[in-house]
């Protein structure tokens, strides 16, 4: 009998912190023979081994008991568990709008194979992504200070009337910037060449030219959006940023759209480089008015908050 | 899906938690050993399992508002624990809330307080 008590207080004692092993397991020998011994009080006989083994079963899994020691209950606790979603739910969006556009362009570039594009595992960068928000979020919850996190301030709270972009639409945003700047700055490469019909497509040199630029645009773009994400409050910033990177988009276009070239078509299907240049200047031309309509339309928007301010006061 | 016994059962546990250690330092304003003491309780209507029980003792032990010995005792060696002086002005303090809190209920409930 003694020998399965022994047993299973060992089991109890080795998941129990060494300073105070020797204690609680004493306390907890008291606890269970004394258990025993009134049991076999009531019944007249020493308990069987199948009662021993109830009795052990009952006084709880050795794992459990000795958790139960622990001062840390819980990685995140209730106070931090909304955080660590919000987080999570925002770091897995943008995981997966990248994906998504890397799919995409896979499908249309690399023959749908995404190990063209030099991309990392998707379920690797999910799987790190979880443990970085979890960790972050327990070591708060472990040595900072929950409750500190919990602070808010009602006047940074978002407008209540107004269009705003939905965290949704602005994560997604925000992932397809990465995107467009991880292969603007060489990180991720698409696949230029279609060998089955002999074609070959190269950047022409105008947009080395505006390369930084061009980067310099997808930089405040990416800003501006988790600026849009971090300060709803700030709403009038929001729209002042939109309408200046909207205006240096349209600036930068308007130089590319100088240029006589915008791609190198070689190989056999080199005849077509006019039929290229011609869609590029086309879809150039699109997003230069695309930028000037955000512009005006953001403008109007502040104009609009501007008047019901005015009324309002 | 939980059922209804279920969500009373989650219910009741929440209840009974702040509860249970009014009851624990109140036992001990007389010496007690784990055992006799969940004995006690559990004739008192306050039923405690001993997984629950040693951790909370132990807790209320750092915390200083309990005081423990080991001592000899029915052939084995028991450790005893009773309530501090500062678990006395913290029992106090507990009754007190909870007296307040109990009247406020009642009085929602509408029972005579």
């Amino acid at each position: 009998m003694s020998d399965l008590i022994d047993r299973y207080l060992a089991a109890i004692a080795r998941e129990l912190p060494e300073r105070d092993r020797a204690d609680i397991t004493a306390e907890l020998r008291d606890e269970l023979m004394s258990q025993i011994e009134s049991r076999e009080e009531a019944l007249g006989r020493p308990l069987e081994p199948r009662e021993l083994e109830a009795e052990l079963t009952g006084f709880g899994n050795p794992l459990v008991v000795a958790g139960r020691y622990r001062k840390v209950q819980h990685l995140i606790g209730p106070q931090m568990f909304p955080f660590w979603w919000a987080a999570m739910r925002a770091t897995l969006t943008v995981i997966v709008v990248v994906y998504l556009v890397l799919i995409v362009l896979g499908l249309i570039f690399g023959g749908g194979d995404l190990a063209g594009l030099d991309a990392p595992e998707p379920m690797l960068v999910l799987a790190s992504a979880f443990g970085a928000v979890t960790g972050v979020c327990a070591l708060i919850e472990r040595y900072g200070n929950p409750a500190k996190v919990a602070r808010w301030r009602p006047e940074r709270l978002p407008p209540a009337r107004g269009k705003a972009r939905s965290r949704f639409e602005l994560l997604t945003e925000v992932g397809m910037g990465a995107v467009f700047l991880l292969w603007w700055t060489g990180v991720i490469h698409f696949r230029n060449f279609a060998p089955e019909i002999g074609l070959r497509i190269e950047m022409a040199p105008v947009w080395a030219r505006y390369y930084w630029w061009i980067l310099g645009y997808a930089v405040i773009e990416i800003a501006s959006n988790l600026v849009a994400l971090v300060r709803p409050d700030r709403a009038q910033l929001v729209r002042w940023m939109v309408i200046w990177r909207s205006l240096f988009g349209a600036a930068v276009l308007l130089g590319v759209i100088q240029a006589g070239r915008f791609l190198i078509v070689t190989g056999p299907a080199g005849k077509a480089q006019a039929i290229f240049d011609l869609w590029v200047r086309v879809g150039i031309g699109v997003t230069i008015v695309v930028f000037l309509a955000r512009a005006a339309t953001e403008a109007w928007r502040l104009r609009q908050y501007d008047q019901g301010v005015g009324a309002a006061a | 899906m939980p059922n209804d016994a279920d969500i009373f059962e989650t219910l009741r546990q929440e209840l009974r938690r702040g509860s249970l250690i009014m009851a624990v330092l109140g036992q001990l304003r007389a010496e007690h050993y784990g055992y006799t003491l969940r004995k006690a309780l559990a004739d008192a209507g306050v039923e405690i399992d001993e997984g629950a029980l040693y951790p909370m003792l132990r807790r209320l032990e750092a915390q200083g508002l309990l005081a423990s010995e080991w001592r000899l005792e029915e052939r084995r060696n028991k450790r005893f624990y009773r309530l501090s002086a500062e678990g006395e002005a913290v029992l106090a303090r507990l009754v007190e809330e909870w007296t307040g809190l109990n009247a406020s209920v009642d009085a929602i409930l509408g029972k005579p307080s």
